[in-house]
């Protein structure tokens, strides 16, 4: 005999999955999923949006046959539960957007090194840089290239972090590495000396131009940018940096 | 087929009062108190959900949220595939196959299920349904362990991973895939010795997995099949149920899934009614209806194990997110005075950031000059068998006394090679 409580159980499960489905499908619209993961990974999702479709269908087809004992619906009931709690917090995630000054405090340690020396965690090629004109880096390559690039003209992208243990007219511009996941991401970072006294709040995206000089924090070298200009930038369309 | 020699058999006491008329369906009755878990489900959901009412947009909730849903959606896709392939073996291998696959020696077995994931990689939240369906084929539970905790290590890309993240160097490559493999094989053959058959297994957890079957009102093609080489079933997925389960000829295993339904499995038991036949064959009298009738009922039992283990991940995943959101990385480094204490300190990040085995080379790198190479490693073995999210997810199908028994020996062991390794292999450095 059909139950009743079977049948919502099973509602309960098509509509977990239907959630889900919807979930995926917006984050992959409009690049949504790069708040949280590595965009070379998006065919992992996409593959997961056709696996929870296929679940999706083959639960649904399920649905309303009678079975002969009742489904669990308080089970159902926890397991709904459970999986739309990912959901409320993906919302909030996407609107306040990528990792900030928050997650670098937390994840950063002194001494640690995120490129080896040219090698490691990024085998790229190497890359001639100009005397005479700006060369556009990435923080990466910045710690990278530290020693080739001192005292050559650079542009670097990144966020805001005004450290009070700096000096009144420096602040940290940072972005974050990350392999898979914004759980793995490692904080890359660099000083900035503006010439002027303009101040940026935590967080902001900005490019700062300048010379590369290279200074000692906490006995470790650091990257510092003697810039001439500062400029507030929107967000760009990968907020993280790649090893890769 | 008979069981191997000193495998035991998950439903072995099952099988062997089975006849084709001894043995009548049985029908679950309605429940008609509330599931304790289904409860604490709910109640921990709007724990987890609270946060997001009472601390409105601070920076700590938003590195909470990124993160949580990171380690979700990084870890979800592995989960469906792993449940993918736990569903396809569910309808489509038998147990016989599976267990013939095994050396007979349960030693070179857990070695073997050691090696496994050098040819079958996956990452740890992949292998816990794959694990939960062999164990449910019949897999010994301490070979499918020896699986479970090496899988995530010894595979070629964690491998690649780890050689790439550590600028190409094959030491702390090896030792890690080697450690792994050591440390696996050890639990593994301790797990059989001091858990033998399905006592590491947690009622409701595995026995009570859906088995192959279909309701009483499907609209399959129910003609039995023609007998079938090496299956230890006399049909197929098509049945109408209720129906007793066919008995297995010539002493052939039984496939009846225990009648338990307290603990955390609960719930999914509940769709597949009636227990029988495992198996599919891919060819077969009526060819591919059935065989994508069987793909269907193979997609059903992914969406089962996938909505099951997905529960325990979020939970895992919510207290590491919380972990990492709460507690400054540099206050497990100021803590590292010694290598001893600098050791167990990575082991407590190991388990506190709940990385993919794929991904915590480049973390534990980062590490090269702060603290022994020693530590890293504790870091990169510890990390992939066990985590917040891992504990959680081990929890829906194996008991609590065998998963304290499984963590203290991961725990003992990683530190004690660590150290080992630290003071007489690398000199201290």
């Amino acid at each position: 005999m059909n139950r009743p409580g079977y049948d919502i159980a099973n509602f309960l499960r098509i509509l977990i999955l239907g959630f889900w489905v919807i979930a995926f499908a917006w984050l992959l619209s409009a690049n949504r999923y790069q708040t949280f993961i590595q965009p070379k990974l998006w065919p992992l999702l996409a593959g997961a949006l056709v696996l929870l479709i296929l679940f999706l269908l083959a639960v649904y087809f399920r649905f309303g046959r009678p079975a002969s004992h009742d489904a669990g619906l308080w089970s159902r009931a926890g397991q709904f539960s459970l999986l739309l709690v990912p959901l409320l917090y993906m919302q909030v995630g996407v609107t306040q957007g990528s990792l900030g000054s928050d997650a670098f405090e937390k994840r950063s340690v002194t001494g640690q090194t995120i490129t080896p020396g040219g090698k490691g965690i990024r085998p790229r090629e190497q890359v001639e840089y100009s005397h005479d004109k700006t060369n556009e880096v990435d923080l990466l390559r910045m710690l990278e290239d530290m020693e080739r690039l001192e005292g050559l003209p650079v542009s670097v992208v990144g966020r805001v972090y005004n450290d009070d243990t700096l000096p009144a007219e420096r602040y940290v511009v940072y972005r974050f590495v990350i392999t898979c996941c914004a759980a793995d991401a490692l904080p890359v970072g660099a000083l900035v000396e503006p010439g002027t006294l303009e101040k940026f709040a935590d967080d902001e995206w900005i490019r700062a131009t300048g010379i590369m000089r290279t200074t000692m924090v906490d006995g470790e070298p650091s990257p510092l940018v003697m810039a001439t200009k500062v400029e507030k930038i929107d967000p760009p369309a990968n907020p993280y940096l790649s090893p890769f | 087929m008979a069981n191997l020699p000193g495998f035991v058999n998950v439903n072995s006491e099952l099988s062997e009062a089975i006849t084709p008329t001894a043995v009548t369906p049985a029908v679950p009755k309605a429940r008609s108190k509330l599931p304790g878990w289904s409860l604490s489900a709910i109640a921990v959901a709007v724990l987890m959900a609270i946060p997001l009412l009472v601390a409105g947009r601070t920076p700590t909730l938003h590195t909470l949220s990124v993160t949580f849903v990171s380690i979700v959606l990084e870890a979800l896709p592995f989960v469906m595939l792993g449940s993918l392939i736990g569903g396809l073996i569910e309808v489509f291998v038998s147990r016989e196959r599976l267990t013939a696959l095994l050396p007979r020696n349960r030693t070179l077995a857990i070695m073997a299920a050691g090696l496994l994931g050098l040819v079958f990689p996956v990452c740890e939240c992949a292998i816990i349904p794959v694990t939960r369906r062999l164990v449910r084929k019949g897999i010994p539970f301490s070979v499918a362990v020896a699986y479970l905790i090496a899988g995530p290590i010894v595979n070629p890309l964690v491998a690649a991973s780890t050689y790439v993240a550590y600028a190409g160097d094959w030491l702390i490559t090896f030792a890690r895939l080697g450690c792994g493999f050591g440390i696996a094989v050890f639990i593994a053959t301790v797990i059989d010795e001091w858990f033998a058959g399905q006592k590491a297994l947690r009622p409701g957890g595995i026995e009570t997995l859906p088995a192959h079957t279909c309701g009483p009102s499907c609209d399959h093609d129910h003609t039995p099949l023609p007998s079938r080489e090496g299956l230890g079933k006399g049909d197929a997925t098509d049945h109408p149920t209720p129906h007793p389960p066919v008995a297995p000829p010539q002493g052939g295993t039984g496939f009846t899934p225990l009648p338990l339904r307290e603990g955390l499995g609960e719930g999914d038991a509940t769709d597949h009614p009636t227990p029988h036949s495992p198996v599919v064959p891919l060819r077969g009298a009526t060819g591919g209806r059935r065989t994508s009738t069987a793909i269907t009922h193979a997609l059903e039992h992914a969406a089962d194990d996938f909505l099951h283990v997905s529960q325990f991940l979020i939970i895992g995943a919510f207290a590491a997110a919380a972990s990492q959101s709460f507690i400054a990385r540099q206050a497990f480094v100021d803590l590292a005075e010694t290598p001893s204490i600098t050791i167990l300190l990575m082991m407590a990040m190991a388990v506190v950031l709940n990385l993919c085995s794929e991904a915590d080379a480049f973390v534990a790198a980062s590490f090269r000059n702060t603290l022994p190479l020693a530590a890293q490693l504790a870091f990169l073995v510890l990390g992939p068998m066990l985590d917040l999210k891992l504990i959680a997810m081990y929890l829906s199908f194996v008991r609590k006394r065998a998963l304290l028994v499984m963590i203290v020996l991961m725990c003992v062991l990683v530190f004690a090679m660590s150290l080992t390794l630290h003071h007489f292999a690398w000199g201290g450095v």
